[in-house]
């Protein structure tokens, strides 16, 4: 019989792991075991664009999956390079949605593969609302921080907004149209500041200096199609790391449906080639992406009570610089290449980035232009080299989710808002206006889409841990009420959601779970 | 479900037969010659016949059309035992009739039709009157048609020209395939043709042109003398078929058929779509993505880039063209007058091909040069005027829209519905 057995070989399901095995547990991984068959080019994104006549290869796909997954909510869900990083997630969990992006992942790694890499660690302040110790939680955010990899640091404004500057090496060197904003940014931010408005360089899991087997960012400018260096961090290759070990076991392929619970040990009981099967453990860490873990936990306690699921509410918009039009397009970096704070009324924040457009394509802008497509093009051909967009994030206190189980085993995600939401929206919109206008950068009008809830992919808290958990709670450790040995190491676990980018607290948290059981498994 | 067919060689017949096979029901044919799919029961044209206890329907479209002689009564009697068949007593029954089954047609073979008919509406089956059917497998009077039209460089155009109803034999063998399925209560006869008739000289020059491929002159020709020449070679003593159909086809009723389709679901490929051979269907759009990728790129899309939009569309959309006005295929800049966030918003297919034309443009060198200058800088004047001019082009064709939009997506919005079938 294993001692754990960890569903999910993403970011969390990895992060629970390393310190299980150093404990010399015996330790099997399971996912879903999709892997990607498209392989990005390992060129520059411009260099290709430009000469390569087999590019529709990766941009559309063979099978014109960027036209299948064409009212999908994000690029990255069009990108061939990532089908298999979504495909299938819904039917093998068994979830569905009502007014809710549902999600997920049966890939090796998981969602990393295609995240943006947006890194931070919550401030003690924020982390109030968890029922750890804080000097635990930050030996955790330092020792994944260090494994992963990131670059960023600076003494810039968000310095402490991310609080990863310790771990983080120098940034990925900016393009010229974020070069600028930043430069006006040093000029007007004293005013921007009493506006609640911080502007910084954004701290990412994206190599700036080469580590183990990974490549430096080159600015090829791929990113959103997938990094052939490794420059980005995807816990495939934590994966990689954790296989070298002896007591690690890897069992690709295997679909969890449910857990059971013994006396001393428990049963994961799930299908692999249409054959169902159940795994002894003598302990089970859940870190199938919250979204799956939410629904096995629903199913194999037979949860009829709805719980409630945060994720982050987000909108996206264009910023044009007038400076700069005409200007031509250079390579670069495609993720966040500078992020803002900005306070709003009611003690709530937002959070957000900014990125190039090159590394997109237009066709991405073009379809929800007011004009007609001949001359939306024309329109974008020369204004998008001049534009960046941006994104922002809410905190999971303006969601309003929920998640039921149904008789079939089922469980639906439903969709919806906070009522505060809407006037946060409409100050943050005016608001970052007003403060990228003094940076020489122009929201364009309408161009500010809130989106669908759940679009931000930051699901979070459904089974919260609580220093007295009920049903549906997990202890401080992680460990699910009612379910002894199961233990939750994702994002359903967290405490609360700000509107920090959430994944380093679930890698964190996760090491920390990890760490707590291997000291009392081996102990 | 279970369906016994008779005359599952036939034109329609094997059509029916591949097509109800494929949506997973089972056939029995019953014919002289074995069949080469599903079961089989031998059963010759006037005898009764004995059928096993599960049958669901019965669809009899057996017509000798074999012999040089046909034989009207013949015909009736056959229908009359096949219906009667003791085993058969219990058993829907829907009859392929003609347009042309009157009391008082001016042919045998109308007339014949009409005397089933009203024996299979007695025992409360269905009767299902095809207008002119065509394209698929060559057989039939369609088949008669294109080899006539291969043969002869010169054809008669008759006038006045006798209207017919056409519908393509995959459409025809759906409806029916409908009929046998719903067996719609309250509806007895139903018209399977398209609701607008066309003249049968424009018949022929659509199968002349999209089928045969190649020019056929046509040449004004009297109808009178036609009939006139199919009375003379009756009266010596000939009978054949085909004059029996041609002599009937000159004396079709036009029939409103759009009630019937829409209570059977069926939306009715057009001629441009149906007349091409199967490889041929591809032309057109090969010119709809000509149209639409050189509407978005601004240059001539590469043939790669058109192959490729015709494989999405074949492959994510069941394949049919739109039917873009030709105007558009040679002058792309007018699609234009069909693309607005306000239109597409009601024409969900034509978003989709938009977006598919947007999307494969844009992934080619050509593409990257379209959309982003190659990568190019842009001096400032040079920006600022061609932004005011895309402006002003968008200000042009919103005034102009409302004129040339309604009457070119009324065609569109038509075709739309088949395209999603
Ligand atoms: C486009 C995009 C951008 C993002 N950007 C950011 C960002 O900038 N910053 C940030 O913090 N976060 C971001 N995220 C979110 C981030 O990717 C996720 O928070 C993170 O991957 C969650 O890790 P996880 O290990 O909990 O789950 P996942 O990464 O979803 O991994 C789930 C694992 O479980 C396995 N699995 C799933 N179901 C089963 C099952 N039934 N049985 C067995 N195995 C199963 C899968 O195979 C996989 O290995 C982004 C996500 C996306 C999609």
């Amino acid at each position: 019989m294993f001692d754990v057995i960890v569903v999910g070989s993403g970011p969390a399901g990895v992060s629970a792991s390393f310190p299980l095995v150093a404990a010399g547990l015996r330790v099997l991984m399971i996912d879903g075991g999709r892997e990607n068959r498209v392989e990005p080019p390992a060129g520059q994104y411009l260099v290709e664009r430009a000469r390569a006549r087999d590019q529709s290869r990766w941009m559309v796909g063979a099978d014109f999956h960027a036209l299948r997954q064409v009212s999908a909510v994000s690029p990255k869900l069009r990108a061939p390079t990532q089908a298999a990083t979504f495909v299938d997630f819904s039917g093998a969990n068994r979830v569905s949605g009502s007014n809710f992006a549902l999600m997920g992942s049966l890939a090796r790694g998981g969602l990393s593969n295609a995240w943006g890499c947006g890194v931070a660690a919550l401030s003690p302040g924020e982390l109030q609302a968890f029922p750890v110790d804080e000097g635990e939680m930050r030996a955790s955010y330092a020792t994944v921080s260090r494994r992963i990899g990131m670059s960023g640091a600076g003494p810039d404004d968000m310095k402490d907004y991310f609080g990863v500057d310790e771990w983080a090496d120098q940034p990925v060197p900016l393009d010229d149209l974020h070069d600028g904003v930043m430069r006006k940014y040093s000029k007007a931010r004293v005013g921007l500041r009493e506006m609640g408005f911080l502007l910084g360089r954004s701290r990412v899991a994206a190599l700036s200096t080469p580590r183990s087997g990974r490549n430096a960012c080159d600015l090829s400018g791929m990113c959103l199609w997938g990094c052939h260096r490794g420059a980005l961090y995807s816990s495939v290759s934590d994966l990689a790391t954790l296989r070298d070990a002896d007591n690690f076991t890897y069992r690709p392929g295997f679909i969890v449906d449910r857990f059971v619970t013994h006396d001393g040990y428990q049963e994961v009981i799930g299908h692999q080639g249409g054959m169902s099967e159940a795994i002894p453990g003598r302990r089970t860490v859940l870190a199938a992406g919250t979204l799956a873990t939410t629904a096995i936990a629903m199913r194999s306690l037979g949860m009829t009570r709805p719980l409630a699921v945060q994720t982050s509410p987000t909108a996206a918009f264009l910023l044009w610089l007038p400076a700069q039009l005409g200007a031509g397009r250079r390579p670069g970096f495609g993720l966040g290449q500078l992020s803002f704070s900005l306070a709003l009324e009611g003690g709530l924040s937002a959070f957000g980035s900014t990125f190039s457009s090159t590394g997109l394509p237009v066709a991405e802008f073009v379809r929800h232009l007011p004009l007609s497509r001949r001359y939306g093009a024309d329109v974008l051909r020369t204004l998008l080299s001049s534009c960046i967009l941006g994104n922002a994030f809410f905190p999971g206190s303006l969601s309003d989710n929920s998640a039921t189980l149904l008789t079939d085993g089922t469980v639906h995600f439903q969709g919806g808002f906070a009522t505060a939401l809407d006037p946060a929206l409409n100050e943050a919109r005016v608001k970052l206006g007003k403060a990228f206008r003094r940076l020489g950068a122009w929201m364009l009008p309408g161009s500010f889409t809130p989106s669908a809830p759940g679009a931000d992919i930051h699901y979070a808290c459904s089974l919260p841990m609580l220093s007295d958990p009920g049903p549906g709670q997990c202890t401080a450790a992680g460990e699910l009420f009612g379910a002894p040995g199961i233990f939750v190491a994702d994002g359903a676990s967290l405490s609360a959601l700000s509107a920090k980018s959430h994944t380093l607290t679930i890698m964190a948290n996760a090491d920390r779970i990890g760490r707590g059981m291997a000291a009392r498994l081996a102990g | 479900m279970k369906i016994l067919v008779t005359g599952a060689t036939g034109y329609i017949g094997s059509v029916f037969v591949r097509r109800a096979l494929a949506n997973g029901h089972g056939v029995v044919t019953a014919s002289r010659r074995r069949s080469p799919v599903g079961e089989w029961i031998p059963y010759q044209l006037g005898d009764a016949i004995a059928l096993s206890g599960d049958v669901d329907v019965i669809v009899h479209m057996a017509a000798d059309t074999t012999g040089a002689i046909n034989d009207p009564e013949a015909e009736f009697r056959a229908a009359v035992a096949l219906m009667d068949a003791p085993s058969a007593a219990d058993i829907p029954f829907v009859f392929v009739s003609s347009q042309t089954a009157r009391a008082d047609a001016p042919t045998a073979y109308g007339r014949s039709k009409w005397m089933i008919e009203q024996r299979v509406l007695a025992r409360g089956g269905w009767v299902v009157r095809p207008g002119q059917v065509y394209g698929g497998p060559e057989l039939g009077l369609f088949g008669t048609l294109t080899s006539l039209l291969r043969r002869l460089p010169v054809l008669p155009a008759l006038v006045p020209g006798p209207l017919i109803q056409p519908i393509h034999v995959e459409d025809c063998a759906e409806g029916l395939l409908r009929v046998a399925l719903m067996k719609p209560a309250g509806l007895h006869v139903i018209h399977l043709a398209a609701a607008e008739p066309v003249t049968f000289t424009e018949f022929l020059r659509r199968i002349a042109s999209d089928r045969v491929r190649k020019r056929v002159v046509f040449i004004p020709f009297p109808t009178v003398l036609l009939r006139g020449a199919i009375y003379g070679i009756r009266r010596i003593g000939v009978s054949l078929p085909v004059l029996d159909k041609l002599d009937s086809l000159l004396d079709v009723p036009r029939v409103s058929s759009g009630d019937d389709m829409s209570a059977l679901g069926l939306a009715l490929r057009s001629l441009d779509d149906g007349m091409p051979k199967a490889g041929n269907g591809r032309r057109r759009l090969l010119e709809e993505g000509r149209a639409l990728i050189g509407y978005v790129l601004r240059s001539a899309p590469s043939g790669q880039l058109l192959s490729r939009y015709v494989r999405s569309v074949e492959s994510v959309r069941q394949g049919r063209a739109l039917g873009l006005p030709r105007s558009m295929v040679v002058m792309p800049a007018l699609v234009a007058a069909i693309d607005s966030p306000a239109i597409l918003r009601n024409h969900e297919e034509l978003r989709w091909r938009i977006d598919a034309a947007t999307v494969i443009g844009e992934a080619s060198p050509a593409g990257f040069r379209r959309f982003m200058r190659g990568g190019q800088r842009e001096a400032t004047p040079t920006a600022v005027m061609r932004l005011a001019r895309a402006v002003l082009a968008e200000i042009a064709w919103r005034v102009v829209r409302p004129i040339l939009a309604p009457m070119w997506l009324r065609r569109i919005g038509a075709l739309q519905e088949s395209a999603r079938v």
